[in-house]
């Protein structure tokens, strides 16, 4: 933690304004493009998540959970970055300036709930808890309060630095676990004497609508603000898709190990809460030095993902959602320190929220659920098509936004807990018949609704374009 | 040896092999900019030490 200091107020000398802190300059190289994209989108969610769906349901958790993202990442290597690339975005709500103040502004509300970084607050508050005895309110606030010291002083070239070291450490420690772990077990093999049929059938048990969910979540990487921030910060278009070519081989095999290490501690007979699984699982099979470094690792996840995302959603309060309300040009001093007590103000939010919130899965789908549902369509449209117009995007992002949280406002309130399924169900009565609305469905019905009336307002709307124009490919 | 397993070993070492060869790589981006700071920047270079002729972007506002 010193060190990662460190890094940061050595970082901190050689920024040079807002463009510095927020993108790094625009001049990130492919071995940090690696280490920050890997580590970053894959943190505790992925390793503590993953493992779950394996522990009840064996490899679908790959075939399904994870497998459809690595699409997902060729379509935005290949398609998204380098439109990106010829806007003048600094963030993904800028991207959706294109249509005017009101599509940025719904984009970037969406954008910060979606980067605040409970999860890995919440998981760093657990990891303090069960190894140290520290409570779980002490552990979150201490990891917000290191992640957000070095994130504050050096932006993103320091919280990349960071990253590479976090993500080293990471993909070594559980290389290690796996080999232990495997080689107590027998092996996949072993395992396969022990575990259901099921457990090894790429479906698995799971009904067809959660798959498909499981499935149109990996749309949200076409709009993943860190996805974004890390394509603008590039040094350029070639250095984009070789960190994605280098980061797709390390994601599946962080995803396969994760799986079959979930699905290791169901064969051990380790019962345990699911999400729990990975974790216990590799404190009862490793050595004590090795636990600790695996903790470290485990640690390094959490870090890594907290700064990358308390960075974004300060930059949606400063420079998506402040300056363009503001009325009046920001020098890049004023910005720049705007940001910095934005993501102050962000990691309030999100300690508040990590301490609030009972169910994780419950808030991250929320999360999910009105990013893809209030910016997909309409970030899409500015980057794909040749005139976008305005009512488009406004109508789109707005009917996506509404019907997101609508939609998960009455599955909370109305729904149940569904011990069995680890989600919230809501349950119909239509005409004799049980309709189980899960609150993972609420996607199925924001993103067509945001696509509906992208296109009538498309269809409806004038061909004036509104705002300064930052979307759209030159 | 079933496909399962070859997958498995396979995953292994490539997290392994491929996190540590990646740390190498950016240990060594570091090294090179280091020496290129050292020597006097060159006109437009980056700090991977490719040179600055294969950005895409243009100038910003």
């Amino acid at each position: 933690m010193v060190g990662i200091l460190v890094m940061g107020w050595a970082v901190s000398r050689r920024l040079g304004g807002f463009r510095d802190f927020f993108v790094a300059g625009g001049r990130m190289s492919t071995p940090v493009l690696v280490c920050t994209l890997v580590s970053t989108y894959y943190g505790l969610d992925v390793l503590f998540g993953g493992s779950e769906v394996a522990y009840l349901d064996g490899v679908v958790s790959w075939f399904f959970y994870a497998r459809p993202y690595y699409v997902m990442i060729l379509v935005a290597a290949l398609v998204v970055a380098p439109r990106l690339r010829r806007t003048d975005a600094l963030s993904l709500p800028d991207v959706a300036a294109v249509y005017g103040r009101g599509t940025q502004v719904a984009v970037a509300i969406a954008s910060f709930f979606y980067s605040l970084p409970l999860l890995a607050l919440m998981g760093f508050g657990i990891i303090l808890d069960v190894l140290f005895g520290i409570p779980f309110a002490g552990g979150v606030v201490l990891g917000a309060a290191v992640s957000l010291a070095y994130t504050l002083m050096g932006g993103l070239l320091a919280d990349a630095l960071t990253d590479t070291v976090q993500f080293t450490l990471m993909c070594v420690t559980l290389g290690v676990a796996a080999v232990l772990v495997l080689g107590q077990q027998g092996g996949v093999e072993g395992m396969r004497a022990v575990l259901p049929g099921s457990y090894f059938e790429p479906l698995g048990t799971y009904p067809l609508p959660v798959l498909l969910v499981f499935g149109l979540g990996s749309l949200s990487v076409l709009v993943e603000p860190a996805f974004y921030q890390r394509m603008i910060a590039a040094r350029s278009g070639k250095a984009i898709l070789g960190a994605l070519a280098v980061g797709l081989v390390l994601w599946a095999s962080f995803d396969w190990i994760v799986t079959v290490l979930g699905m290791a501690a169901r064969a051990r007979g380790l019962e345990v809460r699911p999400s729990y699984a990975l974790l216990v699982l590799v404190m009862d099979v490793l050595p004590v030095g090795l636990t600790g470094l695996f903790v470290a690792g485990v640690v390094a996840t959490a870090m890594s993902t907290i700064d990358s995302y308390l960075l974004i959603a300060g930059g949606n309060l400063s420079y998506d959602l402040y300056r363009p309300l503001a009325g009046r040009p920001l020098g890049d001093a004023e910005l720049l320190r705007l940001t910095r007590w934005a993501i102050v103000a962000a990691c309030v939010v999100s300690v508040a929220c990590a301490l609030w919130f009972e169910s994780i899965v419950s808030a991250w789908v929320f999360m999910a659920t009105l990013l893809v549902g209030t910016a997909l369509v309409p970030v899409l449209g500015a980057l794909l098509l040749r005139r976008p117009r305005p009512a488009a995007g406004l109508w789109g992002s707005l009917a996506g936004l509404v019907t997101a949280a609508a939609g998960y406002g009455l599955v909370t309130a109305l729904g149940v807990d569904d011990p069995e399924w680890g989600t919230r169900i809501w349950r119909l009565e239509v005409g004799g018949t049980t309709i189980d609305i899960w609150q993972e469905y609420v996607v199925l019905a924001a993103l067509p609704a945001s696509a509906a009336l992208y296109v009538a307002g498309h269809v409806a709307g004038g061909t004036r374009r509104g705002g300064k124009g930052g979307g759209a490919p030159t | 040896m079933s496909t399962l397993e070859l997958a498995t070993r396979a995953a292994i070492v490539f997290l392994v092999g491929g996190s540590a060869s990646v740390f190498c790589w950016f240990l060594a981006d570091v090294v090179r900019e280091a020496r290129r700071r050292r020597q006097g920047p060159e006109r437009g270079a980056g700090p991977d030490g490719e040179g600055g002729g294969d950005s895409d972007r243009g100038p910003r506002g």
